[in-house]
């Protein structure tokens, strides 16, 4: 059983070793997935395949996700393997943003600094239009209530501050998808990482 | 190719990043790393607890945008050294990274590479692990 699922990774020892980690990127599993216990229990006319907790929690594999399988069955009948194809990890999550012009244009990085002290800041990114304006956006994590419309009117107080012209403000939201390319280094590493899953797409 | 000189740009955005070894060409078995990149007049920053990668854009070779699976890509070759970094990020990320970097530049390449498929592996070679 334990045999298909052999490390791919070329800088993985033969021999069998402790776990002392378990990198998956997007196409290499570069782990010794031989010492992860799995197991294959036979329940009436069924097979259930149990996937190690490592792989579980590493993957962010969920309850009743949809995976393709397939019976792998060598020429000389020796063994057969199950197949389990996942699809491609999705991230996704909800963006709140702010659209943003202003005057004079020199202030809007110290503007964008504020904004990123009080609040979950995505990305921001802006560039000088004319009459010495600058347009841009900062975009947010959802945080569970309107972050970006809070952060419209922290905008318009900050700005007074700064001696700072809100020519437009426009609030947005939308969904963005990617595709983790390294799981391991993903997990953890964003602000707000609770609030956004991954889902597998076949 | 060359640059045009508009640096009153500024954006950070979370992105994935790799750089690919002297000489190599392919795309895979690299080392991503989420970082936090930060463009600000001739400079990029790329940093995580891990990495803090500095690329001045006038040591940029070439800039191309390479196709996968998983979305476009940024390959940005540095001319003294010939190594390249890879950006992946959100699609409005590439897109608006795409955009600022052609402001800098002239010319950007559009390229097809198939080669980063995030289930790229042929599924005969990990069927032939079975033994």
């Amino acid at each position: 059983m334990e045999a298909f699922v052999q490390p791919v990774s070329s800088i993985e020892p033969s021999h069998r070793k402790a776990v002392s980690g378990l990198t998956i990127d997007g196409v290499f599993w570069r782990s010794d997935l031989l010492t992860l216990k799995s197991a294959l229990k036979k329940y009436g006319s069924s097979l259930y395949l149990l996937v190690p907790k490592e792989l579980v929690k590493k993957l962010h594999l969920s309850e009743n996700q949809q995976v393709n399988l397939t019976m792998v069955y060598q020429h000389d009948g020796a063994r057969v393997g199950i197949f389990i194809e996942l699809g491609i990890p999705v991230v996704e999550m909800e963006v709140y943003g702010l659209q943003i012009k202003i005057k004079p244009r020199n202030k809007v990085e110290e503007l964008f600094n504020r904004l990123a002290l009080r609040y979950p800041v995505i990305q921001f990114m802006s560039y000088p239009v004319e009459g010495d304006m600058a347009e841009g956006f900062v975009e947010f994590y959802d945080t569970g209530y309107l972050v970006n419309y809070d952060a419209k009117a922290y905008v318009e107080k900050e700005a007074k501050r700064l001696g700072i012209k809100v020519v437009e403000a426009k609030c947005y939201s939308n969904s963005e998808r990617w595709v983790p390319l390294n799981l391991s280094a993903f997990k953890g590493r964003l602000y707000g990482g609770e609030r956004f899953g991954i889902k597998w797409t076949l | 190719m060359g640059l045009n000189g508009h640096y009153d740009v500024i954006m950070c955005a979370p992105v994935m990043v790799a750089l690919t070894p002297r000489g190599q060409n392919t795309l895979n078995n690299l080392n991503w790393e989420l970082s936090t990149m930060y463009v600000k007049n001739k400079s990029m920053t790329f940093k995580n607890h891990n990495v803090k990668w500095l690329v001045k854009i006038e040591n940029i070779s070439s800039i191309e945008v390479l196709e996968s699976e998983a979305g476009e890509l940024l390959k940005i070759t540095l001319s003294k050294n010939e190594r390249s970094l890879l950006i992946y990020g959100a699609t409005t990320t590439i897109l608006n990274l795409k955009k600022l970097l052609s402001t800098l530049y002239t010319e950007i390449d559009q390229v097809s590479h198939g080669s980063i498929l995030m289930q790229g592996e042929n599924e005969q070679t990990r069927w032939s692990e079975l033994r």
